[in-house]
């Protein structure tokens, strides 16, 4: 008895966390108006930068290194085209979410000898602990908590969240919008790259992020852009694909239904719930000056 | 008057610059990706541009390409009349999911059995694939309107939902998987009076095509799709309703013209023709309906309505340079081992590029016409 309910809380965290990392990481984004679908992408190159680093690094501290990097620079790419170019964002979004796929098929195949998956690969040990248990829990007794602290506590926080509410008062006190955008998509995919990490350190498959990213956008909006409240809400998704593996659930209920369940108490929810969730104002919106 | 008219002439062409740019930055790229992968041989990169036109000179590739544009170009209009009215649905991947499956109840329950009724349920399986899409596009529709949620956010979660829907549907009710027959979950196969073969065996038959052009229904759908969405857009009082609200909604608001009405209903027409994205694969090749079909079409119709500018002639052409991106990849791959995945890579990156070109350019051209209009003022 124990035990399942241990099993359950267990798989729940280390379920929840890839969404919640992006969640978390499209916090960070949307307050500081850029709205980033390419959380998808985000976390599968992550996931592929972790395996490929550690593998070849022969150490889990180089695939973290490897993991963050390939995040980061998916990021940098969409802080380029959205505020500094001004593209439309989510035009950006999808565009990199094709990249995503492509590069990582195409490095895997070029560095594993296989399109479709990686290497197994073995260092996923870190102070003798299990990186992905380890990243997991960070998300809620650490990221979590820190991100709170950084948005509404702390001075840069504020700015940030001015950037993405009312830019055009933001400029006029001396914010550089451009700066603050930047630091926020950036945040937002270094965090969202441990998600990445924490998806499956021990190999990487084609795929392997599986939509965990736009569910983590709408655990972010379930939790009205607030950090500890959307990596609340991700954890909704995680209990359902928690439970999916559970022996008597299967014997019960369809596998189908369970794996829908989630998606649609978010329909649901946001149907209800209108009018409180509200977004940063300026989402979305690219700040063109003295327009 | 003359004068107006190269002007316009030469707007054209400036608008053509950000598709070129876009091209042409990302061959260079894909030249050093070559490059990189080949070890740095730049025989073999020159050798790989050889594959790459080759594939333009033969009639299998030049058939590949059809059979791979024709699903997108229908998936680029759909996207492209929910962009021109200001919608983002990303929701066309689970509305063809949905269009395929609710077709396919259609075919194996319902259809008529008599070959001499093959139009007729040509024309039913259309109306109900379009009933499908619909169908998935109505509820972020409502939540839209009604309640101001996002589109983006409850297509994603529709997209979630259809995936599962059909995969139930394909594992439970229609399963029509017999022991050591296959293992690829699938329907019932269709009665051989709604699969799409007949064109494809009449032209086959009497005139020399070469076979591997995909000349299914499907294919004259898509042709009718076009026409008609490019009639639509420019000639009808709803086409101009839609581009009005997606570049200026206020001048909607004040020319009386509800809003949410124009957006409820370009939400749904997408939805209904992204219904059909992939009735090719589903009635001409397979004849059967399985969650196994080709997938992320609907995220490469969004591309594709991007590059091409959301005008279906543009459609057309975008999704053809997709075919044939994909088609000289697998070419790559087969021939000199290149990933056809780095063709995903530069497809993202002529995306980027040409957006941000296109962005200048229309800063540009803008400034142009304002210079224009003062200097016209000046004359008088």
């Amino acid at each position: 008895m124990w035990q399942t309910i241990w099993f359950i809380i267990r798989s729940t965290i280390i379920s929840s966390a890839p969404i919640g990392y992006a969640a978390l990481g499209g916090v960070f984004n949307e307050r500081s108006g850029v709205v980033n679908i390419a959380l998808e992408g985000i976390l599968l190159v992550s996931s592929f930068g972790y395996v490929a680093g550690a593998f070849f690094g022969h150490s889990a501290w180089w695939g973290l290194f490897w993991g963050i990097m390939a995040g980061l620079l998916l990021s940098l790419i969409h802080a380029v085209a959205t505020v500094t170019f001004k593209i439309n964002h989510i035009v950006s979004g999808v565009a990199l979410n094709t990249i995503a796929i492509g590069v990582t098929r195409m490095l895997s195949l070029v560095m594993f000898g296989q399109e479709t998956q990686s290497k197994t690969n073995s260092y996923t040990q870190i102070f003798g602990m299990d990186i992905q248990w380890l990243v997991a829990l960070m998300l809620f007794l650490v990221i979590a908590p820190l991100s709170y602290w950084l948005l509404f506590k702390t001075s840069l926080g504020l700015r940030l969240r001015s950037v993405g509410e009312n830019p055009e008062a933001a400029d006029s006190l001396g914010i550089s919008v451009e700066k603050m955008r930047y630091t926020g998509v950036l945040i937002g995919g270094v965090i969202a790259s441990l998600g990445g990490i924490a998806l499956y350190p021990t190999i990487w498959q084609s795929g392997i992020s599986g939509g965990r990213g736009f569910i983590g956008l709408a655990s972010m909006i379930l939790g009205n852009w607030m950090p500890i409240r959307s990596v609340l809400a991700s954890t909704m998704f995680g209990f359902a694909d928690a439970i999916r593996l559970l022996d008597f659930v299967k014997a019960y209920i369809p596998d189908e239904f369970l794996t829908a369940l989630p998606y649609v108490l978010v329909l649901v929810v946001l149907a209800g719930l209108i009018g409180k969730a509200r977004p940063p104002r300026a989402d979305g919106v690219p700040y063109v000056r003295g327009e | 008057m003359p004068k107006k008219k190269t002007n316009n002439i030469k707007y054209f062409l400036l608008s053509l610059v950000a598709p070129v740019v876009g091209i042409l930055i990302s061959a260079i790229l894909l030249f050093f990706l070559i490059l990189l992968i080949r070890k740095g041989s730049i025989s073999d990169t020159i050798h790989a541009f050889y594959i790459m036109g080759q594939t333009l000179t033969s009639t299998q590739d030049l058939g590949y390409i059809i059979a791979r544009a024709e699903p997108l170009v229908i998936s680029g209009i759909a996207a492209a009349i929910a962009f021109r009215a200001g919608v983002f649905n990303i929701g066309t991947e689970g509305q063809y999911y949905i269009g395929g499956l609710v077709a396919s109840i259609y075919a194996i329950y319902f259809s008529f059995k008599s070959p001499s009724l093959h139009w007729l349920n040509v024309i039913f399986v259309v109306i109900f694939a379009m009933l499908g899409g619909a169908l998935w596009a109505l509820i972020p529709a409502i939540l839209k309107v009604k309640k101001g949620v996002h589109e983006v956010i409850t297509t994603i979660m529709m997209n979630q939902i259809a995936y599962t829907t059909a995969k139930y549907f394909v594992n439970g009710p229609l399963s029509g998987v017999k022991g050591g027959e296959s293992l690829e979950p699938k329907t019932m196969n269709f009665p051989a009076a709604v699969d799409f073969h007949r064109l494809y065996d009449i032209f086959h038959g009497h005139f020399p095509f070469p076979k591997y052009i995909p000349l299914y229904e499907s294919l004259f759908i898509a042709a009718i799709i076009v026409f008609v969405a490019y009639i639509i857009i420019f000639y009808t009082n709803w086409g101009f309703e839609i581009e009005m609200l997606g570049t200026n909604p206020n001048a909607t608001k004040y020319s009386g013209v509800p809003p949410k009405v124009v957006v409820f209903n370009a939400m749904l027409w997408s939805g209904a023709i992204a219904g059909l994205i992939n009735i090719q694969e589903i009635f001409g090749i397979k004849g059967y309906y399985t969650h196994h079909m080709t997938s992320g079409l609907g995220f490469d119709g969004i591309a594709v309505a991007l590059i091409g500018y959301n005008n279906p002639i543009g459609v057309v052409l975008a999704a053809f340079l997709f075919g044939f991106l994909r088609t000289a990849g697998y070419n790559l791959q087969f021939e000199l081992g290149i990933p056809n995945s780095t063709m995903d890579l530069i497809t993202g990156f002529i995306i980027i590029v040409m957006v941000i070109a296109s962005v200048a350019m229309n800063r540009y051209i803008s400034k142009l016409r304002r210079k224009e209009v003062l200097s016209e003022a000046g004359d008088r």
